[in-house]
């Protein structure tokens, strides 16, 4: 179970929006949405621990946890619009590269490329492949780092029907797993039964959003 | 150590991929050194005696040019967000870069420093002294350039910032490297020399990795 009371991000002395309260069971899905800029990315950086300037406090199984702690990287993952791929390295070089670092081997890149249908790109460098393409290798990091807790920022940009369908498929199979994911999304990605959390401005009279 | 090699594999992978990058650096470190032979004319004899100043002189200017951007594209690209959750500490990172990085931009320029010597009018017996000395000293400008380019990551004017941070921090090693092979071509003792160098290469790899680390740490934070 993870949940958050009253959590919100700081950048310089502004809070980027109105803190945010919730808790989520194994199996749970949250959608957050919010106008651009309403500060979705910053709140999953500081959910994955990377962004530090928070208050408020997050519970692991109801105990008290420090996102920035390394426990909570094992249990975290954040995939955003950043893509930590290389262009000159081929997609399964790539993958390759992560399984080494996450400790995950050949046999999780082949699994990672079997469950995002990449195996026929696997041998093109990433430099070559289309915008759409490298989300979707991106995407197959989840297969290589398995984490509980996903945190995916706008992981449909740039995807097509098929590599959406991918992609719900994939997070239906981590629900089932008892895992937890957080997405940020404008689209509706078509998954039954999620939670939404909806960033409201905490200043909208400096900020002219009324 | 898993993650410490997989970081040189890519690394040297993508140096052989991008190979002009390499090739840059080792183009201006000949072209500028074979213009000292041109702009002096008959007079090589001067020239042989500061071949070593010269040539130390010119590996840094290359070393800094390929420097600035030792980690933008792991910091531009998510990389370093993600291993900055790995489970294992970024030191290994930061120790994985600046060897890859003398591998693949000091290495060269050190197997072709006997044929600029030999260009300077330094004499055969002494030639072996430059690629001995530069071996000795490049290590630690890669150890100085991981550090620089991570405490300006994130900064607009990353070149110039280098240039102000770093270059002043490879004087030492300019020194003794110059004074080493001034020695050695005139003869006398040279040991004093290696020992300064050795120990300014273990000076800095017992604390510049760390401050390296840190720096990345704070870099991702933002």
């Amino acid at each position: 179970m993870f949940s958050a009371k009253e959590w919100v991000c700081i950048r310089g002395n502004r809070k980027l929006f109105s803190p945010v309260s919730f808790s989520l069971m194994a199996g749970e899905i949250l959608l957050i949405q919010g106008a651009n800029g309403s500060g979705k990315t910053t709140l999953l950086r500081s959910l994955a621990g990377i962004f530090s300037n928070h208050s408020g406090s997050l519970f692991w199984q109801n105990v008290k946890i420090n996102p920035e702690h390394e426990d909570h990287a094992e249990r975290a993952l954040l995939i955003g619009h950043k893509e930590p791929m290389k262009p000159h390295l081929s997609v399964e070089e790539n993958l390759a590269f992560w399984a080494d670092i996450f400790g995950s081997g050949n046999a999780g890149v082949k699994e990672a490329l079997q469950s995002f249908a990449l195996e026929h790109l696997k041998s093109i460098r990433i430099g070559n492949l289309s915008a759409g393409q490298k989300h979707r290798a991106t995407l197959a990091l989840l297969r290589i780092c398995k984490r509980s807790l996903w945190l995916l920022d706008e992981p449909t940009a740039n995807l097509d029907q098929t590599a959406t369908e991918i992609l719900a498929t994939q997070i239906i199979h981590h629900r089932e797993e008892g895992g937890i994911a957080i997405i940020a999304t404008h689209d509706s990605l078509t998954i039954p039964d999620t939670k939404l959390l909806v960033l409201a401005d905490p200043h909208p009279h400096l900020n002219g959003r009324g | 150590m898993g993650a410490f090699f997989a970081s040189i594999k890519k690394d040297l992978y993508i140096s052989w991929r991008s190979q002009w990058d390499v090739l840059l650096v080792l183009t201006f470190f000949l072209a500028t050194g074979a213009l000292f032979p041109l702009s002096m004319g008959g007079n090589l004899n001067i020239l042989a005696n500061v071949a070593g100043s010269i040539t130390m002189t010119l590996a840094m200017l290359a070393a800094l040019l390929s420097m600035d951007r030792l980690f933008l594209f792991d910091y531009e690209d998510g990389s370093l967000d993600m291993l900055s959750r790995a489970p294992f500490s970024l030191l290994m990172v930061v120790l994985a870069k600046a060897l890859s990085h003398w591998l693949t931009t000091l290495l060269p320029l050190l197997l072709f420093t006997p044929l600029l010597a030999i260009i300077m009018g330094v004499k055969p017996r002494d030639v072996w002294l430059i690629p001995l000395f530069l071996a000795l000293a490049t290590p630690g400008l890669s150890l100085l350039g991981t550090f620089g380019a991570a405490l300006t990551l994130g900064s607009h004017r990353v070149a110039l910032l280098m240039i102000f941070l770093i270059l002043p921090l490879f004087i030492p090693f300019l020194i003794f490297t110059s004074l080493g092979i001034h020695l050695g071509q005139k003869g006398e003792d040279i040991g004093i020399c290696i020992l300064f160098l050795v120990s300014l290469n273990l000076l800095a790899l017992a604390s510049l990795p760390w401050a390296t680390a840190y720096a990345l740490k704070d870099a991702v934070k933002s």
